[in-house]
């Protein structure tokens, strides 16, 4: 489990900090405060060794891939689009004596392989030359909890059309899943994901979960049919029913629950995990979420702007010192901070009840 | 609904009767419109829900806040005058709260934001909101009936436990409307806002 983050230079955010992290971490603020850049920060530490997986992100931002065009795909993740300085993300994990660090650099393009033909390239092969040149390359230095240092990088490969990467093995690898708010894991995805918890034997728990929005829910099957593998759930019909017909709030919480277990000992990034579930949902769906993030041990963060699901979670936590954290994100001026919120003025927010979400 | 700051100026207060009555001070009496007043709840949260306040997204934009207190008669340290138990009871709460604390009742500490400290009725003699209200009220022919009330009721040996706020609702029962609070008449102008009771605010 993360205790606290520092982010440096990455998208539109400077300089940010956080500590006092806790197995479940809402964040709020305002649109553009920064809450899915900071997702997106975990994101990109707990996949150090893997820049391949930039791809990931910018289709999570509904970045369109276009061969070779490697700038318009790396660059905006440096800060205010300039790739000179590089991004720096640390994360202290547990009981380590010393923060995990991910450094990600910008290299230009190399003219033999930068493939665009709207930028003039200026040299070659370094780094310095040009507040504009053209990101060709991203290089990763990640140093473990231990000092140990490993690099890895990414490019375009013009053979392949595709981007060439060097991933590593780490030791200290975390499964890091990020739901993104606009494209949610598919049915092809959550079936592989519910098939792999059948195999261990634990698809009691998402039959559990999905209780809670459908009591009608005896049992949850994968069937074979002619376009490919589908989820059905019995509703106690005179037929099963496509999990894909159902309605976006179960559909939703059935790729959350699998993720969740799925990501066991890792992190779960949630963004905007109210979309879709009903405020009647809310407390049940935190209460939820305490038992399975203590049962596998996930760390779940998650944003919203829903002031009743962050007002339901303080009231299902209230009591249970260490468990949730409740963080908003400030824009100021050009800087952002992070105010976490402590016990008692948890308790306050409920209690007076004062603004949270900024 | 959730609570918003929205003026530069915040006026911290116990209750929904103090937040009433301030309210209607600050409007009908001194024709302030920058001042917002805020009901943090009763005197054992103030502590824990200053740390509320101030992590509130909007707090930076406040230049100035107050706390008003009641000087009650209830606390259990009798060697030092409820005044002055009150006022370092603010202190404790502010300094909590990582905000500054100024030396005494009645002025302000440097900010940002600035902080300033009220104990009423004076920061001196035991009291509360009421008894700032019956001040304003106490030089009027007819409270002598309201005296007279009271010690009609002392000779039969009955005595109220808070005597302020009875005297308060005793007051009060005269008035057209018989059955409001403190809080309550000052929004319906039955207290005199011209009385030098009121003077300090």
């Amino acid at each position: 489990m993360y205790s606290s983050i520092v982010i440096e230079n990455l998208r539109g955010m400077g300089r940010l900090e956080v500590d006092g992290l806790r197995p479940i971490n809402i964040i709020v603020g305002r649109n553009n405060s920064g809450k899915s850049t900071f997702l997106e920060a975990l994101f990109l530490l707990g996949a150090a060794t893997e820049p391949h997986l930039t791809l990931t992100l910018a289709q999570l931002r509904g970045q369109r891939q276009v061969n070779g065009a490697t700038d318009a795909l790396w660059r905006p993740l440096f800060r205010n689009l300039d790739p000179r300085a590089p991004i720096k993300i640390q994360g202290h994990w547990e009981a380590e004596l010393q923060g995990r660090e991910l450094l990600i650099q910008a290299r230009q393009a190399s003219p033999t392989v930068f493939d665009s033909s709207s930028q003039t390239i200026e040299g070659s092969g370094s780094s310095s030359v040009g507040r504009d040149f053209p990101v060709g390359r991203l290089e990763y230095e990640y140093t473990d909890g231990l000092g140990n240092k490993k690099d890895s990088f990414a490019r375009y490969d013009p053979q392949t059309g595709g981007i060439h990467s060097r991933p590593l093995m780490r030791e200290d690898h975390v499964i890091t899943t990020l739901l993104s708010a606009r494209f949610f894991p598919g049915q092809l995805e959550d079936l592989h994901l519910f098939s792999t918890l059948v195999k261990r034997k634990q698809e009691g728990d998402v039959l559990e979960a999905l209780r809670l929005i459908e009591p009608a829910l005896e049992r949850i099957e994968v069937l074979s049919e002619p376009g490919g593998p589908s989820l059905y759930l019995d509703l106690g019909l005179e037929a099963l029913v496509p999990l894909a017909v159902c309605g976006e709030g179960i559909v939703r919480l059935f790729s959350i629950i699998v993720e969740l277990i799925a990501s066991r000992n890792g992190v779960l990034l949630i963004d905007e995990i109210d979309n879709g579930l009903h405020y009647t949902v809310m407390p049940k769906l935190w209460e939820l979420l305490g038992s399975l993030v203590e049962k596998h041990h996930v760390q779940v963060f998650a944003t919203t702007h829903n002031d009743e699901l962050m007002r339901s979670a303080l009231e299902v936590f209230a009591g249970k010192e260490g468990v949730l954290g409740l963080f908003r994100i400030d824009r100021r001026g050009d800087s952002h901070v992070m105010v976490g919120y402590s016990e008692e003025a948890m308790e306050a927010v409920l209690e007076v009840p004062f603004e949270v979400r900024g | 609904m959730s609570f918003k700051i929205q003026k530069p100026k915040l006026l911290i207060v116990e209750g929904r009767d103090e937040q009433l009555c301030f309210e209607a001070a600050l409007r009908d009496h001194l024709g302030l419109t920058d001042i917002q007043v805020v009901p943090i709840g009763g005197k054992t949260l103030l502590t824990r829900n200053l740390t509320g306040l101030i992590a509130d997204p909007d707090f930076a934009t406040v230049g100035s806040l107050a706390v008003v207190r009641d000087a009650d008669e209830t606390t259990p340290d009798a060697a030092t005058p409820a005044a002055a138990q009150s006022f370092q009871s603010v202190r404790g709460s502010l300094r909590h709260a990582n905000l500054s604390c100024p030396g005494a009742h009645g002025q302000f500490a440097e900010g940002p934001p600035r902080v300033g400290v009220f104990i009423v009725p004076n920061g001196t003699d035991v009291g509360m909101l009421e008894t700032l209200c019956l001040h304003s009220v106490s030089t009027l022919p007819e409270f002598a009936c309201v005296d007279a009330y009271f010690q009609c009721l002392q000779a039969h040996q009955i005595a109220p436990r808070n005597l302020h706020k009875a005297r308060t609702h005793a007051w009060l029962a005269s008035r057209p409307e018989p059955d409001r609070r403190a809080g309550e008449a000052a929004q319906a102008g039955y207290w005199p806002w011209d009385s030098q009771a009121f003077d300090n605010l």
